[in-house]
C-alpha cells in the first residue's frame, strides 16, 4: 500500500454532515416521561429517548439504513427486546420528539429527505407489523 | 399562527422548497406538505381529484378518498393493504380533518376531539393509539403533517 505523504496527510477532511444542527444538544427534549401518558420510572423515557438522538447524531455516513442500524432496535428486519421495549413504550412520544426537532429546525437542511425516509420507515416498522388490523 | 399559503404555491418539485409570491411550500417524495388543517382543508384536494394514491416505502399501499370538505372541516375514507409474513393486512378508517367545530362533532367524535382523528378508535381521545394508527401514520406521512398540530379540542 502506498504510504501517505505529508501532503496527502495535512488534506483537509470533507466535513461530516451531522444530522442534527448545532444547538440540538441544548435543546430540551419535552418531558417524554409523561408526554403521552406516565411511564413506569424505570423506564428512564427521556434518557432512552436521548441515547437515542445520540445514536443518530453519531452515524458517520447518513442513509435510511445506516440510520436503522443506528437505532439497536432490529435484528434482521426483526424487533430486538430493546426495539420491542421502545415499541411498548416510546413509540408515540418519538413521533411528537422527531415532530418537535422538525417544527424547531434541527433537522439539519441537507439531510431533510433522509430524515423523512428514515421517520417514515421507523414508525411503519414498529407500528404496522404488529398491530391488529382493523376487523 | 396560521401561515396563509395559495394553492399556486403547491407547484415545486423533488424534495426542493418551492418558491411562490414569497412563501415557500415544501415537498415530500409523496407530494406538497401541508403545515396544518387549516392548511390543510384550503389547499390538498384543488386540483379537481378525489382519490389519491401511494405506496410507502414498506410497500403497504394506501388509498385517500375525499368524502367531503367543507371550510370547518375535510373527511377522508383511508385504505392501506401491506403484506407481512405472507399475510395480507387491511386498514381503513375515516378520518376527519376539523379546523372549526361543526354541528354533530361530539357524536362522531366525542366530546373532546383531536384536529385530526380516526373514527375507528377504540378509546376517544387515547393519544397513543391515536398516534401510531397506521391509518393517522400514513396520513401525517403522505400529506407532511405534523402530529404537533394534532391538538387536542374541546367542542
Amino acid at each position: 500500500m502506498k504510504p501517505h505523504t505529508l501532503a496527502e496527510k495535512h488534506q483537509p477532511q470533507q466535513l461530516r454532515r451531522p444530522l442534527f444542527n448545532t444547538g440540538w444538544v441544548q435543546f430540551e427534549l419535552p418531558n417524554v416521561t409523561n408526554l403521552v401518558y406516565p411511564l413506569p420510572e424505570n423506564m428512564k423515557g427521556d434518557v432512552r429517548m436521548r441515547n437515542l438522538l445520540w445514536r443518530l447524531q453519531r452515524v458517520e455516513e447518513i442513509s435510511v439504513e445506516s440510520l436503522m442500524d443506528a437505532t439497536g432496535f432490529f435484528d434482521g428486519n426483526d424487533l430486538n427486546q430493546k426495539g420491542q421495549e421502545f415499541q411498548s413504550w416510546l413509540l408515540p412520544a418519538f413521533h411528537v420528539v422527531s415532530s418537535v426537532l422538525e417544527q424547531e429546525g434541527l433537522i439539519s437542511e441537507s439531510m431533510m429527505s433522509v430524515w423523512h425516509d428514515f421517520k417514515e420507515r421507523l414508525l411503519f416498522s414498529m407500528a404496522v407489523v404488529p398491530w391488529t388490523p382493523t376487523d | 399562527m396560521r401561515i396563509a399559503i395559495p394553492a399556486s404555491s403547491d407547484s415545486g418539485g423533488n424534495g426542493k422548497p418551492a418558491q411562490s409570491g414569497g412563501l415557500v411550500r415544501r415537498r415530500t417524495r409523496y407530494g406538497p406538505k401541508y403545515y396544518d388543517v387549516r392548511d390543510f382543508i384550503d389547499n390538498a384536494w384543488n386540483d379537481g381529484s378525489s382519490k389519491k394514491t401511494f405506496t410507502l416505502l414498506n410497500g403497504s399501499r394506501w388509498e385517500f378518498v375525499l368524502i367531503s370538505k367543507k371550510h370547518s372541516h375535510a373527511i377522508v375514507q383511508a385504505t392501506g393493504e401491506f403484506r407481512a409474513a405472507g399475510k395480507e393486512v387491511k386498514f381503513e378508517s375515516t378520518i376527519y380533518f376539523t379546523d372549526v367545530p361543526w354541528p354533530g362533532i361530539e357524536k362522531v367524535l366525542g366530546e373532546k376531539w383531536y384536529s385530526i382523528q380516526c373514527s375507528n378508535t377504540r378509546k376517544a381521545g387515547d393519544m397513543m393509539e391515536q398516534i401510531t394508527k397506521p391509518e393517522m401514520l400514513a396520513v401525517l406521512i403522505v400529506f407532511g403533517m405534523n402530529i404537533l398540530d394534532n391538538r387536542w379540542m374541546d367542542s
